[in-house]
């Protein structure tokens, strides 16, 4: 019966005196979209906005229930004041720049080589995304282990291939610690971009290639002539995807370092965690989780013009 | 059969090459667990094993049970987590998909921006609001936690997929009497299953892998996923790496199980991922 | 496809089945046995709680060392002779445990009663987690019996915020196999020996000597002892006799007598080189002699004092019981911290824990082996020059300032910078 009312609902949408049924009709639309759209605005939407007020307020954990007083720009004064801020955001920029370099660069060549054919290609492709898959804990707590200073397989690698003279206590330094962590990133992200850029790879037009082959170009003037300028939109947004996943980063410090030595692995995600979650400062946290939120808008604006422009090409 | 050429499986031993490097730290992870602890001391490393035991199990499995516990829990997270997602994902990506909504443009808008928080942001609203509600340390909170993660990414990539299921397909089922849902649910729905698929396999495995919310939002021992449990292992075990290494390897089994039987399906969810 | 989507659902209808399965068979069982536990309570007369209590305990006791299972034993011994009650044990690594309680007043998810580190039992009473039991102390009477720096580390403005259980101190512990093997007969006794024989007992595998520099509270424990060996003081962490306490640290790291992984090694850490002769000498407390006799039967081992820098010095270390302010059966709770205090049961459980008494009545008994036992003597004396870390309120703020010195100088950082910054840092916060 109802099915009725709507085909009959649909042929007189014109009609002023249905409006209701307008409205009726629409509103059944909405209704599929409406717990997600609920779920987001409660558990999403409203936190946001959460941190941005409490960084505003003097939260603790003593005022979590009672009412919290408004200290204007107090919380960012004592975050921008606060060296550690520096150095965290400093690492952040770091951590997130040098990770993506190589995970792309390392990825790309990777994908051009499994673009090829050969036996068992698609076993080996997946198999490596075993690496991006397995829980960050767990990774970190490996690599924590390989790094060690002592009985590490990594000093004990890199000192017979002739890298380095004698062992380096990766973790425990100030000068090696983020290096350590940025490796482990780099391998957790390898398989990720390398995926994603072979796809993009497999999507290239086989026409033109052809075209390059019977014009004579060398595979190095196809690659530099060809492959490279067509791929540009698709590592944009990879590289984009990677800025904000990687600016994320937070397990693998907590598990292998803790941000130390002395806060050479402090990273901002970390340090808003720090504040919240074991100074019990809210106000301080939110302010760190407002700055975080402002940088990546601004990453994200740049996402959503990458993506409107490749939309329009 | 293909015949391959000797170019071919050239490049096939260059490939087993570069996964036999790029994978030794899972097989460092698995031997340091069945070597007797002199062993995993031993300076300079044994890169194959001489000494085969399997006491670093024996301890963990069968003489201290808890990691069951931790395992359940987690089960019970990243499966909650992915049919909360699904259920939710599921009906809003299809109308936005097909109907002209007001305010959809907007929606999307603020799913993608919320993906890029980073967890830990949310996890302090969520934290207070959930002690508010007396809702913290329940296997609720961790599930809305790890949906807020899943939900974006269930959501952009399904809105893609309907949009190539040809309209045509329920409007023949309308004008056949069906109406709107039912057309959903007899016409669009059998053909989505690989999509559920993905999506169910990307929220599980968000889910499985989170310690966020697991460290923030759930103080109490009995909820605790198996994240939480590693970092109370890490902690106990601290360098005797042999009952870590095991620990870890058991944790990522399910991850390994998994990822054999529906590697296509996740392959798929991170290329779909990437283009919306 | 077909196929893959099948044995998914199956494999999570399979899951979902077998864990609403293991719930509820679980639900079953506790009914059960509170029942059964009901039907008691009614047919004694005598028993006029008709209900079991639940007590929550935290404590960051390593699983399988001697001072948890000795834990474990008369937690379940309280149990049996208390019917109406049940415990409910939960561990935390020992760096969690702190920041597990701020999160659980936030949450309102504290237990009933934990064991804490006693330097951070001031700062929790001050932050309102734990609960006020004056009136309870003074009625029980029994807090004369305590020494003086205990029962301070329980004190917060002249209340009583706990109940010291135990003590301990640090000493020497050394590999007499290595030593011999190096012809080395005697342990060093100053920092000079300290330095020179964990020189000549490092090989490519081995190194003289190991501690724990870790970034929590037993990194500063396990440094504290050479700043007060030097004479120097939290008050005086620039002077230079500081200094040379923090430089003795680095030279032995530069030399490569001790690892720069001490950074990362707990106390228990430690003890694992130590066992794998992979150490040589090790700092470390009584609580590790059970495990050692048990487990390391291999290795000819010992324990002497600390070596002396100006002073002999240890520290003094030790779990308090506190009951938190928001627990509904602090009334149960305090019973069970009373009678865990009895001599007959406090006793023999620091023996199976390898802890040391902090009350006359239990430290005098001749039965007990600390008055026999020469190693356990080692601590008992060493305990007669340890000092406690009474630093007021703000000690876990000064803990973290000095754990970070430590991390740098170990890096190779310069020390009379560090120490000049810390100092700077620290001054503010002492009492």
């Amino acid at each position: 019966m109802e099915a009725n009312t709507m085909v009959h609902m649909e042929k007189n949408v014109t009609s002023p005196s249905k409006f209701s049924h307008i409205i009726m009709k629409s509103l059944y639309k909405y209704l599929f979209v409406l717990p997600a759209f609920l779920f987001v605005v409660i558990f999403m939407l409203y936190p946001i906005v959460y941190n941005i007020f409490v960084s505003f307020q003097d939260a603790t954990i003593l005022n979590l229930s009672s009412d919290k007083s408004f200290v204007g720009l107090a919380n960012y004064a004592y975050i921008l004041n606060d060296p550690t801020f520096k150095i965290a955001l400093k690492n952040t920029l770091i951590y997130t720049s040098s990770s993506i370099f190589f995970q792309i660069s390392i990825g790309f060549l990777l994908a051009l080589f499994f673009n090829q054919v050969f036996p068992f290609r698609n076993f080996f492709r997946s198999i490596l995304l075993l690496a991006w898959m397995t829980p960050l804990v767990i990774t970190g707590t490996l690599f924590k282990w390989l790094f060690d200073v002592d009985y590490g397989v990594i000093n004990y690698l890199f000192m017979q291939l002739g890298i380095i003279s004698e062992s380096i206590n990766w973790l425990g330094q100030q000068g090696t610690a983020l290096v350590a962590v940025i490796f482990t990133n780099i391998w957790i992200g390898i398989p990720f971009n390398m995926i994603l850029i072979l796809a993009a790879l497999q999507a290239l037009p086989k026409d033109v290639y052809e075209a390059a082959r019977i014009d004579g170009a060398s595979k190095l003037q196809i690659f530099y002539k060809i492959t490279l300028p067509l791929m540009k939109p698709a590592i944009l947004v990879v590289l984009v995807l990677g800025i904000i996943y990687t600016f994320k980063v937070f397990d693998i410090i907590l598990i292998m370092t803790g941000g130390g030595p002395v806060n050479a692995t402090q990273v901002l995600p970390f340090y808003g965690y720090e504040l919240a979650f074991v100074n019990f400062n809210f106000g301080h946290g939110g302010a760190v989780a407002t700055i975080i939120l402002l940088m990546l808008t601004l990453v994200s604006l740049i996402y959503l013009y990458l993506v409107r422009k490749e939309e329009s090409m | 059969m293909k015949k391959y050429s000797k170019k071919q499986y050239g490049l096939f031993f260059i490939a087993l090459l570069i996964s036999i490097v790029f994978l030794f730290p899972i097989y460092w992870m698995i031997t340091t667990s069945i070597k007797p602890i002199q062993d995993v001391f031993a300076t300079p490393p044994l890169i194959f094993p001489e000494n085969i035991q399997f006491d670093a199990y024996i301890k963990n499995l069968i003489e201290d049970r808890s990691i069951f516990k931790y395992i359940r829990n987690s089960f019970i997270i990243a499966t909650g987590t992915s049919l909360l997602t699904l259920i939710l994902a599921l009906p809003a990506a299809y109308a936005l998909a097909r109907f002209r909504l007001k305010g959809g443009g907007v929606f999307l808008l603020i799913l993608l921006v919320t993906q890029m928080v980073p967890g830990i942001m949310m996890a302090m609203p969520l934290f207070i609001m959930f002690s508010t509600f007396n809702l913290l340390n329940s296997y609720l909170a961790l599930i809305i936690g790890n949906t807020t993660l899943a939900l974006p990414f269930a959501v952009l990539i399904m809105r893609p997929f309907f949009l190539s299921i040809p309209k045509g397909l329920e409007d023949a089922a309308v004008i056949d009497g069906c109406n709107r849902f039912t057309a959903f649910v007899r016409i669009v729905l059998p053909l989505t299953k690989p999509t559920l698929l993905t999506v169910g396999t990307f929220a599980f495995l968000f889910a499985w892998g989170d310690l966020i919310f697991a460290l923030t939002l759930a103080t109490d021992e009995s909820i605790r996923p198996l994240t939480m449990g590693l970092t109370t292992f890490v902690g106990q075990y601290g360098t005797q790496w042999d009952s870590l290494m095991a620990v870890s390897t058991i944790a990522a089994l399910p991850i390994i199980i998994i990822f054999i039987a529906l590697q296509k399906y996740i392959v798929s969810g991170i290329t779909a991922g990437a283009e919306k | 496809m077909n196929e893959y989507f099948k044995l998914f659902s199956f494999v999570w209808i399979l899951l979902v089945v077998s864990l609403v399965g293991c719930s509820s068979n679980e639900e079953t069982s506790s009914d059960n046995g509170q029942s059964l536990n009901e039907n008691e309570a009614t047919s004694d007369s005598n028993n006029s709680k008709d209900n079991v209590i639940t007590l929550e305990v935290w404590d960051y006791l390593n699983p399988d060392t001697p001072p948890s299972d000795a834990q474990i034993e008369y937690l379940e011994k309280y149990t049996e002779l208390n019917p109406n009650i049940e415990i409910e044990r939960t561990y935390f690594p020992f760096a969690d445990l702190k920041t597990r309680l701020l999160q659980g007043v936030a949450g309102n998810e504290l237990p009933d009663i934990v064991i804490i580190d006693n330097p951070d039992h001031q700062s929790f009473s001050e932050a309102g987690v734990f609960a006020d039991i004056t009136d309870e102390v003074e009625e029980w009477g029994e807090m004369d019996l305590y020494y003086d720096g205990p029962v301070e580390s329980v004190m917060l403005d002249g209340k009583y915020y706990g109940v010291p259980n135990n003590s301990n101190a640090l000493a020497l512990f050394y590999n007499k196999d290595i030593f011999e093997e190096a012809g080395i007969s005697d342990p060093p006794t100053t920092w000079e020996e300290l330095k020179e024989i964990a020189m000549q007992l490092t090989t490519d595998d081995r190194k003289g000597l190991a501690i724990s520099a870790t970034s929590s509270e037993e990194g500063t424990f396990q440094f504290l002892p050479y700043l007060w060996q030097s004479g120097a003081d939290l008050d005086s962490f620039d002077s230079p006799e500081a200094i040379s306490a923090m430089q003795l640290i680095q030279d032995m790291i530069n030399a490569g007598s001790m690892s720069s992984n001490v950074i990362n090694w707990d106390q228990q850490d430690v003890l694992v080189q130590f066992q794998n002769g992979k150490a040589a000498m090790m700092v470390n407390g009584p609580w590790q002699l059970p495990t050692l006799r048990e487990e390391s039967e291999d290795i000819n081992w010992d324990v002497v004092l600390m070596p002396e820098g100006n002073h002999p010095a240890s520290i003094l270390g030790g779990e308090n019981w506190a009951i938190t302010s928001t627990s509904e059966h602090k009334e149960e709770a305090w019973e069970f911290l009373k009678w865990t205090q009895q001599e007959e049961i406090l006793g023999p459980m620091h023996e199976l824990g390898g802890r040391l008494p902090n009350r006359d009545d239990v430290a005098s008994d001749e039965q007990y082996e600390w008055n026999e036992d020469p190693q356990l003597q080692v601590f008992v004396e060493q305990i007669q020059t340890s000092k406690p870390r009474a630093y007021g309120t703000k000690y876990p703020e000064i803990s973290n300032i000095v754990q970070e010195a430590i991390q740098r100088a170990i890096t190779g950082e310069d020390v009379e910078t560090i120490m000049k910054d810390s100092a700077e840092r620290i001054n503010p916060l002492l009492p």
